[in-house]
């Protein structure tokens, strides 16, 4: 009743306090809000003026803009949750805008004795949110990875605790034994789907246009949902520099380029393009063919509109394109692979949203609500030619969605409900447009919504409890009834800096891939919405873990899962391409396992920094009654990540040991005959024989052997007026470890021959970044 | 045609792992496990004298080389010469919708040095089969394992043979109808080449097919139609054993396939003809080296001459200098008394062609495995100059 009494004086406090001065008699006050300790601006602040139910709330840069004030002191007080707040009187005059700033430290009140040094997202998180098994990364520490070319935000969460990859060809991650389709990912709040590109070796992400990356590996708030394993959330940079900034990067695989700047003191923007150029080098010194390249362009602003309203733009479009010429890519167009078509491939990804937001503050007992509102359009597709139309694949995702919510801070709240409305439209068709054949021909179209309240409670500022419960009520269009997904996180602090948390949660995903599990390497996914035939797919997810904080910069993580799936859908192989409705074989499964992170973060005063992880999980499905692992059962993951920063030097290292993961041996071969009725006998299948099959044993009952690879990287920065030139050289599998992607058996040969093709082998890279 | 195939070469072809991947060395492993795997397929053909050859093999295990040693294909053979392990002395029935139990006859059972190890002729006439009747299959080998199936047979309409005529493949589409047969899951167009004959499936009565169409089953994914060629266009009604096996298959990650075999896999199948059509495909000759040549030379080497004539494509011309071309075209053979049985009259070839220089094999039977005769040439102003490979002297074809 409080909160509901106080959010009706919020609204009208706000709705009635218009200027009532002329405005040659007001002024206005603007400022920054900082963290002590490491100056990191301190997004969510409230700024209010005491006594006159004026106010604003801190953005993502640190900047708060309060306008039409009297031109007179006034009070002006700072507040934040888990922080000390400040007060500080303020002069402003008629026509001028006085500016202030405030650095607020961690409440001693929360802290006890530990003190602050340098403040990290995660200890953020660790000090105002249950946050069980959530990471944060930003663009500095991913920077500093070794890596194959570019920075890359994916490969460096296939690092992170309860996180793994098929392979080293594979952004796509399984997180706590979960499937890769079944992960949330945003750029800004928006769904990207399959943001990566070379059939899966690198991501979308450009490093230079990220600001963090948050990951959930489970039991996430409310405000998610439509997954089942977890939520990757990217956030765009934002320039709070003044001037023109940029960089550019050139590494053996492509280059990248990034412009941004503020908008005078109301915004920024950023633009960033980045494209391979593999094809144009090998084009210019020699004879020979690449045909393939990809690219991406982002582009982020926000902006403050007057009223106090934030409106945030990103757009987001990538592709990539092979267009081959099949009489180039050959040595000769001799008679038997007489060539004169083209193979064209395109696969690609554009985002496109906006947010409004805008802050009430003020009022007795709260800090201000929040009010957000959010619009998006999300398309993925592909497309697949050979020989002109001859033979043609073509898929179309498109997600448009229009959120909102509204949040009310108060000293023990953070209360948030929203909407969220989804329009879907698939479209998948394969065929011979040459032969006039349709094969797949399957249009969905369907609608969604989800309504949400979630509730983050600390029951008293010095309280040791933070609770975080909500649900997520949900409905689609193309399947009867409603799901209603509970959502609960726990977290108690034993002492200031340990904690302990437990959490649960019902998840639902509707929307399914058409992958084939078993082949190591997935191009592209094809993507498919639970209908009449196709349920939803749930999950159950229970987690329990303890966190440590050694200092504000040293973290000990150990996490526990478990989690209980019901209609996953998994392709199902012999489905008839004539035929809508028999694509998926429902499947059920669990998982469980821990997660061990050491973290060492990045200070002033330490060198070193980096993390640790274990991960002990182990998953099963069962399918038709058959109980199996499935293909990304991995079962230990050791990762030992490093940075050693040494003036301008930055040596970086990854080590990673882990087991095998499940396969289907082949135990036989055969060759499919065809029949000739004309002449009533059977054809010759050429020698070698030109269609030969393979005979799976027990289903994933064999492993691939362990893997381990070592990852090396240096780099150094040299300062040339504004700008900053790092060279950086990299070795990935610095010690040419052989680590089994796939084996290929031929029977025909006595004895049988098993041929292994190989993950990355030693891969040395070199590039250079500039930015200014 | 098929879609999945072209994916799937996208994937084998590797981008990534073609890219980056290594061959780690190869390793010899332990035999594997060894199948019983059928291809039998009910068919009316008129061939009741002989009845409908159903192969019985083993799936390789290897425990013996299969495809690398040997004689080479025989259709007589086709499992021994076809890479792969006959099962002999099984015994193989058919029992009908009339309950009717057609044993098959093994040739090789009474002669084991004759022929047809694996193959097993059942005895059924083509006007026997029902259409929707069910026929079960059912084999049991001598070591006592049983393998059992059951095929619907698609309705048998009465075949439409089209007339036959020109295809210009740089213009012309090929639009074929028929009406739906009752019983069939799928309809299997098929078109004869000399690479792999194109096949694809589909549900609707209809097709169109264009000169630009290429095979996407066969390696480099030729054309489909080739000038010079005569090729069969036909459609069969197939039942849902036919389709479900021949649309589907492992693949690398050993599963994957419909099978509907019990105690064994492979396929007992139903396909009936519903059309057939022969195209001669022709194209514009746009390059000087295009066009008919005849044979030029003495009244003697006339009679010695094997080719006679023939009409020269350049079928895929080089996207780039120094690069060969593909020929194509067609072929007059000098008849002799006994041509009918060693060599055709009239035929294809295909070539190629790099400068001034030639290479055609002159093929029998359209088929590139089997060729007649190979000529290297040069290209003389409009005179083509060369040799054959197994007979003596020069000889000359002159531009008409």
């Amino acid at each position: 009743m409080r909160m509901r009494r106080w959010l009706i004086d919020s609204i009208t406090a706000f709705a009635i306090a218009i200027p009532t001065v002329s405005a040659g008699q007001t002024g206005a006050i603007s400022g920054s809000v900082a963290q002590a300790a490491s100056g990191a601006p301190l997004a969510g602040a409230a700024v209010v003026l005491a006594g006159t139910g004026r106010g604003a709330l801190v953005d993502t840069l640190g900047r708060f803009t309060i306008t039409d004030l009297r031109a007179q002191s006034h009070r002006v007080e700072v507040r934040r949750q888990g922080y000390e707040p400040q007060s500080r009187l303020v002069v402003v005059r008629a026509g001028e805008t006085t500016f202030v700033s405030f650095a607020l430290a961690l409440s001693t009140q929360v802290l006890g004795a530990v003190r602050t040094e340098a403040t990290a997202a995660d200890r953020e998180l660790f000090l105002t949110r249950p946050s069980l098994g959530t990471t944060s990364l930003n663009s500095r520490s991913v920077t500093a990875v070794p890596r194959l070319g570019e920075a890359d935000i994916i490969r460096v969460i296939q690092l992170l605790p309860g996180v793994g990859a098929r392979n080293d060809f594979s952004t796509g991650f399984n997180v706590h034994g979960g499937e890769a389709d079944q992960n949330l990912i945003l750029i800004d709040g928006y769904p990207i789907y399959n943001p990566f590109h070379l059939g899966g070796l690198f991501s979308t992400f450009m490093d230079a246009t990220v600001r963090d990356v948050t990951l959930m590996t489970g039991a996430f708030p409310a405000r998610y949902g439509g997954r089942l394993s977890s939520v990757l959330d990217v956030r765009s940079a934002a320039e709070g520099r003044p001037g023109l900034h940029g960089s550019a990067e050139l590494s053996l695989l492509g280059s990248t380029a990034m412009l941004s700047a503020p908008i005078s003191d109301r915004g920024s923007w950023l633009v960033a393009a980045r494209r391979t150029y593999a094809d144009q080098v090998v084009g210019a010194f020699s004879d020979e063919v690449l045909p393939y390249h990809f690219y991406d362009l982002h582009g982020h602003a926000a902006y403050r509109l007057p009223g106090d309203w934030w409106i945030a733009l990103t757009g987001y479009g990538g592709n990539d394109v092979l267009d081959a010429d099949l009489s180039e890519v050959d040595d000769d167009s001799v008679a038997a692979t007489a060539a004169e078509g083209n193979l064209f491939f395109r696969w690609g990804n554009s985002v496109v949203g906006a947010t409004l937001s805008k802050t009430i503050t003020g009022g007795p007992g709260a800090d201000s609500v929040v009010l957000v509102q959010r619009a998006s359009g999300s398309a993925f597709t592909t497309d697949v030619d050979v020989g002109e139309g001859s033979a043609s694949v073509r898929h179309t995702v498109v997600d448009r969605r229009l959120g909102g919510d509204l949040t009310v801070h108060t000293a023990a709240h953070e209360f948030a409900t929203g909407y969220e409305l989804s329009a879907y439209r698939l479209a998948t068709e394969d065929g011979s447009p040459q032969a006039g054949i349709r094969g797949t021909y399957r249009r969905q179209r369907a609608s969604a919504f989800a309504l949400f309240a979630d509730d983050l409670w600390r029951p008293s500022p010095g309280s040791r409890w933070l609770v975080e419960g909500g649900a997520r009520l949900e409905g689609l269009s193309s399947r009867d009834g409603l799901s209603l997904a509970p959502r609960l996180s726990v977290k108690r602090f034993l002492r200031d800096d340990f904690s302990v948390s437990i959490a649960a949660g019902r998840f639902t995903q509707w929307t399914h891939t058409l992958s084939r599990e078993d082949q190591p390497i997935r191009f592209f996914d094809v993507y498919a919405l639970a209908d009449s035939a196709t349920p939803v797919a749930t999950a159950w997810h229970f987690m329990a873990g303890v966190e440590r904080w050694m200092g504000s910069t040293r973290q000990l993580r150990i996490d526990a899962f478990m989690k209980r799936y019901d209609g996953i859908q998994e392709f199902w192989l012999g489905e008839n391409p004539f035929v809508n409705g028999d694509e998926f074989t429902p499947t059920t499964g669990a998982s469980y396992g821990i997660d061990v992170l050491f973290r060492q973060y990045e200070s002033p005063d330490r060198r070193l920094s980096g993390w640790i992880t274990y991960n002990y999980a182990v998953a099963s499905r069962k399918q038709d009654g058959e109980r199996f692992a499935p293909a990304h059962d991995r079962r230990h993951n050791l990762n030992l990540v490093s940075t050693l920063r040494l003036g301008r030097y930055v040596i970086g290292a990854r080590l990673g040991i882990a087991s095998g993961t499940p396969y289907t041996e082949i135990i036989s071969q055969y060759v499919r005959r065809r029949y000739d009725p004309i002449n009533n006998r059977w054809e010759n299948p050429g020698r070698p024989p030109n269609d030969v099959d393979y005979i799976g044993g027990t289903r994933n009952g064999a492993r691939y052997p362990l893997t381990q690879r070592l990852d090396l990287s240096a780099s150094r920065e040299y300062r040339h007026g504004r700008a900053t030139v790092r060279p950086y050289v990299s070795i990935v599998n610095a010690y040419n470890a052989h680590n089994v992607l796939v084996y290929q058996l031929d029977y025909g040969l006595v004895p049988p021959v098993r041929r292994t093709l190989s993950q990355f082998p030693f891969l040395p890279s070199a590039g250079v970044s500039v930015a200014f | 045609m098929r879609s999945e195939a072209a994916v799937r070469w996208l994937v084998l072809a590797g981008v990534v792992p073609g890219l980056l991947a290594c061959e780690l060395g190869e390793t010899f492993v332990p035999p594997g496990q060894s199948f019983l795997l059928v291809h039998a397929v009910l068919h009316p053909v008129a061939f009741p004298v002989t009845g409908l050859p159903f192969l019985l093999e083993r799936t390789w295990d290897g425990v013996r080389y299969v495809w690398q040693t040997g004689p080479p294909y025989s259709f007589g053979e086709p499992i021994v010469t076809g890479g792969g392990s006959p099962e002999i002395r099984a015994t193989v029935e058919v029992t009908t919708p009339s309950g009717e139990v057609l044993r098959a006859a093994e040739p090789n059972a009474t002669n084991p040095e004759s022929c047809c190890a694996g193959m097993y002729f059942v005895p059924i006439a083509g006007s026997a089969l029902v259409a929707g009747g069910t026929y079960e299959l059912r084999i049991q080998t001598s070591s006592g394992e049983v393998l059992t199936a059951r095929a619907t047979m698609p309705a048998m309409p009465t075949v439409m043979v089209q007339p036959a005529g020109v295809f210009d493949r740089s213009r012309d589409t090929l639009r074929i109808s028929w009406a739906p047969v009752a019983h069939a899951a799928a309809y299997e167009l098929v078109i004869s080449n000399p690479y792999r004959d194109v096949t694809a499936f589909t549900e609707s009565s209809t097709v169109h097919l264009t000169g630009a169409l290429r095979n996407t089953g066969a390696e480099g994914f030729p054309n489909a139609f080739l000038p010079g060629f005569e090729q069969r266009v036909s459609v069969y009604a197939v039942d849902s054993n036919y389709y479900d096996y021949y649309r589907s298959s492992n693949g690398g990650t050993g599963r994957g396939l419909v099978n509907r075999i019990t105690g064994g896999l492979g396929v007992f199948g139903a396909k009936a003809p519903v059309l057939h059509r022969v195209v001669q495909v022709v194209a514009p000759f746009t390059r000087p080296v295009e066009g008919t040549y005849r044979y030029f030379g003495t009244v003697e080497d006339s009679i010695r001459t094997l080719i006679t004539g023939l009409t020269l494509y350049i079928e895929s011309p080089a996207a780039k200098t120094g690069v060969t071309e593909a020929l194509s075209g067609a072929y007059r053979a000098r008849p002799r008394a006994l041509a009918p049985l060693f060599f055709d009259t009239a035929g294809a070839f295909l070539g190629r062609k790099w400068g001034d220089s030639l290479e055609l094999a002159f093929l029998s039977q359209h088929r590139i495995t089997d060729t007649m005769e190979v000529f290297k040439a040069r290209v003389i102003g409009d005179t083509i100059v060369g040799r054959y490979r197994q007979r003596l002297g020069t000889w000359r074809f002159l531009k008409n």
